[in-house]
């Protein structure tokens, strides 16, 4: 028995002091190792992507017709090298590069964005952004029709090898930022139909799936037939993510060259005198807002609405809780997108005007009210300081936080009086901040977001803007449809996101672009 | 021997179809499900009868259940809503971590709880006894994803000595099996103390010292000796519990075991995958004790099985 | 193993309660330094609960989110302040009255569900019996954690929720120990005695068979709080628990620590202490009730 406690003990200590350095071995100059930001990937299919980090791995391994620009996010060329647009916006010409390959070594061609884009329409693939990107390209509700049964996407042509023709039902303004969407991205038929095509994936963009360890890390290597100038990043590692206080840990113990920092960390860095300058503020496009039920007797009142929007000190919210990273929101559309107005202010902070508001709506003796939302910590942090702001106002407010299924149930139902929704854009325009105040079916349409007092006005300029071209004259009409709504407080804003990172000084170029993703093809490294 | 295994494993059967029920009825009383959870906030009905109808969640809900139970029976527990990954293999990485965690912690516990159930049941009432009663009982007081975190700022964020989160058959292990083995430990040591007091009250041990035997003898060869069966009993039902106490350690470690799998597929509403660990779980659980039955007769040949 | 615990504890208690036992027991307690302890934290905790208004020097629920956010412990504020500018000191001694709140409810309607089935099943045994006891071998076939985060989950987040799913993983325990003693009470003379000269069933499980049970229970009960303490801890670790925001339970105060880990290592370290004090407190009590009363029992 004192032999087998022995042995128990000797094994106790080997299991301990068994040395295992991963992360101890020099890895080369041209390896770069991140973290994803929220956790890891479900999925590397891109038509079935949903996730940000799902996108931080595709955005480096596919390619599509276009791509954003990292820091405007308006449509640069990928491998489509050139478009024309007919004189009614209804037909797109893509002129497909010659020399492109799959990681398998076939030649890129027409057929393969035919191919993919009819992939993403096929019900059977199915993912949350389908109807974002092909509502209007032709033949798409037959692709959704049980009854039809369709397969081919009737707007998709293949013109020759080299060219593709797109037709779209109605003018759609911003129909080539649809196509910078990750359910755009053009994959290899062959591969797609093979089995475990989520965790093999084939695509023409600069790197390739070297190899993927769930719960661990993937990892990517350059891929030397790319089309493009050769990266200098050669390896790129992204580790699962352990959560953003620990990752800001592994910065600093040097285990990886990105972290994701979150707020409450941000007071320590910037009083570091190395970590300080290693910190990046990145702008994202997103708006941090409450949403409105509009058939709610309390908050259907436009006075009570605007006393919650009145009494609110976004300053002040942002300096503490955001730590300053954040700007104080007005209106839906954040700055970046051409829509923002810089002189929209409709809600600065006045108690006396917010109390004369609610008397006038016949709340005297202040309102309770309850705002649900799911557990992010930012966010539960933020209604705290509304709800201490509000309260000065004489409005009570009740915060409920539950799970996020939960959430998102009751949200999907409009079991809420006011909901919170951080909206950060999927592609680059006002169009897809827009449903936002408006629309006509769903849990917004439940919610009386298409019956509010003004609200056929708000869809008319809406549905008007989207069929343009961009340009000035667009979003004008972006903002007066955005002034119509939120004067009277169909949403209330609260503030506009932005990233902050750490970032390895040995990375140069944009590291973290204003996607909020890594693409390793852009940087530069040094020494 | 056969045949008392034999009515042991059938016995198990209403039980376990009775958790896959009710793990299946738990999981569809969720409020939201997969397609809910990717669809987000976009409140989008067209996307979200997309996505529904894409992981065929559309289908009424006795034909899953049946499809479930019949998949099940042939031991293929499914795929992933989310990751489209077999459960089986999904299961089958996270299950090697959580096995070591709980077989460290386990280690840790007896050589700890034991040596001091000891000590407390020899020196009965001295300040010794008080010390491991004390100890054994803010082991089992201590929220473990408290002391989790209060090891992770003390030892991985003021003094950078152990690796804050990760896996690894190294110093990764100590701080989550040092977090879990609280409870155990205190089990342990309760229980040691305990037989041994009885142990040592017996007869035998009187005339041995009777005797003249060398107290280190008595207590080793014969005390310790006779104690082990429900010391075995209780270590074996420690086991059972440290796999699921593992479950918080591994959320505040960031630990890739089973545990994280669970709350990470309530989270997402990942019905297979909750259902395959449910599974797990309880086989891991009754297979446990099984194994304790049969290991009796082996430790004790008073006891025999007909 | 249930070789062990189905061993009635106590077999020769007289039928009928006495007030001096209860006595006897309380001072046999309080011979033991560690019950003294023990019984001092346990009424501190509900003195801290009872009197949580007058005690407390802050609104636990107000905050100054502007001047106090996340403030490190000082004279005004000896445990700090919290992320929304909230005395810590203040929501912690709240905390007893929330987390004591939903342990007591969980654990006495767990106990009454429990002893319910258990006198049932155990006095009248047949296909009821059968059908119950399966039921509790599918809840026991699960670790307690796995069946609360499931039900917790399954429920939805709020108190009255948690006190449901909590309830329901007590329950079988109870209802397992309840059933034994009365299997083993049952064939004893008295028992059938009084069925002989006619008693109803009724009245034989109150006269003679709950009194003979109640050792036990009063034993397992203070280690069960303290048990739901830290599930109620655990599950509001995991985002299951309190609905309400502002809730000062002490596991959604932990729960509020957890991206403050560097930043402000006193929202994480108070409330654990405090979880882990009164954790502490129930379980010494009960270790030193169950000696007293075994002792009793010889």
């Amino acid at each position: 028995m004192k032999r087998l406690s022995r042995l128990f003990l000797a094994l106790l200590v080997a299991s301990i002091f068994i040395p295992l350095s991963v992360n101890a071995q020099s890895a080369p100059a041209t390896t770069v190792t991140t973290f994803f930001i929220e956790g890891e990937p479900n999925t590397l299919d891109p038509q079935a992507a949903s996730t940000v980090d799902e996108f931080q791995a595709l955005f480096n391994i596919y390619e599509g017709l276009v791509t954003y620009d990292p820091k405007t996010l308006q449509p640069l060329p990928q491998l489509a090298e050139s478009w024309t647009v007919s004189p009614d916006g209804l037909v797109y010409t893509f002129k497909l590069r010659k020399d492109v390959k799959f990681h398998n070594g076939r030649a890129f061609t027409a057929d393969d964005v035919k191919y993919s884009l009819e992939r993403l329409g096929n019900p059977k693939t199915g993912t949350s952004y389908t109807s974002l990107m092909l509502n209007n390209v032709k033949g798409f509700s037959a692709m959704r029709d049980k009854n039809t049964n369709a397969t081919s996407l009737e707007g998709v042509k293949v013109i020759d090898p080299q060219t593709v023709e797109i037709t779209l039902t109605a003018p759609t303004g911003s129909f080539l930022q649809q196509l910078t969407m990750p359910g755009g991205f053009i994959v290899a038929k062959e591969s797609a139909e093979a089995a475990d095509f989520e965790q093999k994936p084939v695509g023409t963009g600069p790197y390739k799936l070297k190899e993927w360890v769930r719960q661990t890390s993937l990892t990517l290597e350059a891929n030397e037939d790319y089309w493009g100038a050769a990266p200098a990043v050669k390896t790129a590692i992204m580790r699962t993510s352990p959560g953003a206080s620990q990752q800001v840990l592994e910065f600093q113990a040097g285990n990886t060259d990105v972290a994701v920092v979150p707020e409450p960390d941000i007071a320590r860095l910037k009083g570091d005198e190395t970590l300080s300058k290693q910190l990046v503020s990145i702008p994202i496009l997103s708006t941090f807002f409450l949403r409105v039920n509009m058939k709610d007797p309390v908050l259907g009142k436009a006075e009570v609405r605007q006393a919650l929007a009145t009494s609110i000190d976004r300053d002040a919210i942002i300096q503490t809780v955001l730590a300053s990273q954040g700007t104080p929101a007005q209106g839906l559309f954040p700055p970046g997108l051409s829509a923002f107005d810089p002189a929209y202010k409709p809600f600065t902070r006045d108690i006396a005007k917010a109390k004369s508001l609610l008397e006038k709506a016949g709340y005297k003796d202040g309102v309770d009210i309850e705002i649900r939302t799911g557990q992010v910590e930012t966010e539960l942090r933020v209604l705290n300081a509304i709800q201490q702001e509000a309260a000065e106002a004489g409005i009570r407010v009740k915060i409920n936080s539950t799970e996020k299924s939960l959430y998102d149930k009751d949200r999907g139902e409009c079991k809420f009086q006011l909901a919170t929704i951080n909206f950060s854009q999927d592609y680059a325009d006002a169009d897809d901040f827009s449903p936002q105040i408006w629309r006509g079916s769903g849990s917004l349409q439940k919610c009386g977001y298409d019956s509010y007092e003004g609200a056929d006005a708000v869809k008319k300029l809406l549905d008007q803007g989207s069929a343009m071209p961009l340009g000035a004259e667009r979003d004008a009409i972006y903002r007066q449809a955005e002034k119509m709504a939120v004067d009277i407080g169909v949403i209330i804003p609260i503030y506009h996101g932005t990233r902050t990172v750490l970032v390895n000084p040995r990375l140069t170029g944009i590291v973290v672009d204003n996607n909020s993703l890594i693409q390793f093809a852009r940087i530069k490294v040094t020494q | 021997m056969p045949r008392y295994l034999l009515s042991r494993v059938v016995q198990l059967i209403p039980t376990i179809f009775g958790i896959y029920t009710l793990a299946f009825i738990l999981m569809r009383v969720l409020p939201g499900d997969p397609a809910t959870f990717l669809v987000g906030f976009r409140d989008d009905p067209q996307a979200l009868a997309d996505v529904r109808r894409a992981m065929d969640l559309d289908a009424p809900v006795l034909n899953q259940y049946v499809t479930f139970l019949r998949s099940t029976l042939q031991g293929d527990l499914g795929r992933s809503y989310l990751t489209k990954q077999p459960i089986t293999v999904m299961i089958g990485q996270a299950f090697g971590p959580t096995i070591v965690l709980a077989l460290s912690a386990m280690l840790l516990s007896v050589s700890i709880g034991i040596p001091l159930g000891i000590l407390s049941a020899l020196y009965k009432d001295s300040i010794w006894d008080n010390i491991s009663r004390l100890i054994s009982l803010i082991g089992v007081s201590i929220p473990v994803f408290w002391l989790g975190v209060q090891m992770q700022i003390v030892f991985s964020v003021q003094h950078r000595w152990l690796p804050i989160s990760g896996a690894g058959f190294d110093n990764h292990l100590i701080m989550p099996s040092i977090a879990l083995c609280g409870g155990t430990l205190a089990l342990l040591t309760r229980m040691t103390r305990s037989v041994m007091l009885d142990q040592l009250n017996q007869d035998y041990v009187r005339t041995a010292k009777g005797k003249g035997l060398r107290s280190r003898v008595i207590v080793w060869r014969h005390a310790f000796r006779n104690a082990f069966l429900p010391i075995l009993t209780v270590g074996g039902n420690s086991l059972a519990n440290l796999l699921s106490g593992a479950l918080l350690v591994e959320v505040v470690f960031s630990y890739p075991g089973m545990g994280r799998l669970l709350v990470q597929a309530v989270n997402t509403r990942d019905y297979t995958l909750l259902q395959g660990l449910i599974i797990v779980f309880a086989l891991l659980y009754a297979g446990i004790n099984l194994v304790i039955d049969l290991i009796y007769p082996l430790v004790d040949p008073r006891i025999q099985y007909h | 193993m249930t070789q062990k615990s189905s061993q009635p504890i106590v077999t020769n208690l007289a039928p009928t309660r006495d007030s001096r036992a209860v006595n006897k027991t309380l001072r046999r307690v309080l011979r033991s330094p560690l019950g003294v302890v023990g019984v001092c934290i346990v009424l501190g905790t509900l003195l801290c609960a009872v009197f949580a208004p007058a005690i407390a020097p802050y609104d636990p629920l107000k905050g100054d989110i502007t001047n106090l956010y996340v403030k490190q412990p000082s004279g005004a504020h000896p445990f700090g302040t919290d992320d929304a500018g909230r005395d810590i000191l203040s929501r912690a001694i709240f905390g007893a009255r929330i987390s004591l709140k939903i342990a007591l409810l969980s654990e006495s309607s767990g106990l009454a569900l429990g002893v319910f089935i258990g006198l049932i099943t155990g006095y009248f045994g047949g296909w009821l019996d059968t059908i119950l006891m399966r039921i509790v071998d599918i809840f026991m076939a699960f670790p307690l954690l796995i069946i609360a985060i499931a039900l917790a989950a399954a429920l939805g987040t709020g108190d009255d929720k948690l006190i449901v799913a909590l309830t329901l993983t007590i329950w079988p325990a109870v209802a397992r120990l309840v059933r034994s003693q009365v299997l083993s009470v049952r064939e004893t003379e008295y028992v059938s005695a009084a069925r002989l000269i006619g008693a109803n069933s009724i009245r034989i499980m109150r006269r003679h068979i709950l009194p003979n049970i109640l050792t036990p229970l009063i034993v397992f009960t203070t280690l069960g709080v303290a048990n739901v303490i830290l599930q109620e801890a655990a599950l509001s670790f995991l985002g299951l628990g309190s609905a309400d925001r502002n809730s000062a339970s002490w596991g959604r105060m932990l729960n509020d620590s957890r991206q403050f880990l560097i930043a402000a290592p006193w929202m994480a370290f108070y409330p654990g202490l405090a979880i882990l004090i009164a954790v502490f407190g129930f379980n010494l009590l009960g270790d030193a009730l169950r000696d007293a009363l075994d002792i009793q029992s010889e």
